[in-house]
């Protein structure tokens, strides 16, 4: 798996950095044959602010 | 320790949608302040019911990396032990991480007297086990969560 070298994100409520801790393909596109199509589907990230608990999710790089 | 007690039948889910394109703002921000889930259902026909599974639906980030244990609650002997086995993979793939220790309310009509106190003493020390397990994974996971960061 690449280096991710984005930039950590800033907390929108409290503006500490947050931690990002997990990755989840978090949508599953479905071909015409009715399979499930993973070349469609998308990585995100999920990040915590360890100040407010805020969570936030993005796309992975 | 604060704790919340969610009925899902009282959650404004909508039914005509399904996910988090029906996400209600209140449970959302309730279980993105949580930092571990205590579930109690029934089994009707070895499995969870659909509107449990509907409104948890609704959140995703909220979960992910949070503790949840289960409670079963049935009518016969198991304590909705097989509808717990069903749940499981359904929490794993919400981000939540489950305990080992379940709580089994079996004979749930003959458990409780009019008053909806617990008759059986047992349940006292199964749930001290289940409520200890949670508490020390949810620590766990709140400081892994805000300290430790997925490596690349």
């Amino acid at each position: 798996m690449p280096e991710n070298t984005r930039k950590p994100l800033d907390c929108p409520r409290c503006g500490l950095e947050m931690n990002r801790h997990a990755e989840k393909i978090a949508a599953h596109a479905v071909g015409e044959d009715g399979r499930e199509d993973s070349s469609d589907a998308v990585l995100y990230e999920f990040h915590t602010c360890a100040a407010c608990r805020f969570v936030l999710e993005r796309p992975s790089a | 320790m604060e704790t919340t007690l969610v009925d899902v039948r009282e959650v404004p889910a909508p039914t005509r949608g399904a996910g988090e394109d029906i996400k209600i703002p209140s449970f959302s921000e309730l279980c993105m302040r949580a930092v571990a889930f205590v579930i109690v259902a029934p089994e009707y026909n070895h499995g969870y019911p659909g509107l449990l599974k509907h409104v948890l639906d609704t959140n995703l980030k909220e979960y992910v990396h949070k503790a949840v244990g289960v409670c079963g609650v049935s009518a016969g002997p198991f304590g909705a032990t097989r509808m717990i086995e069903n749940l499981l993979p359904v929490l794993r793939e919400l981000g939540l991480v489950t305990i080992f220790w379940d709580v089994n309310f079996s004979s749930a009509r003959k458990l409780f007297d009019e008053r909806g106190a617990i008759l059986d003493p047992a349940y006292g020390g199964r749930f001290d086990k289940f409520a200890r397990e949670l508490v020390w994974m949810a620590k766990v996971l709140r400081h892994g969560r805000e300290r430790v960061p997925l490596e690349a």
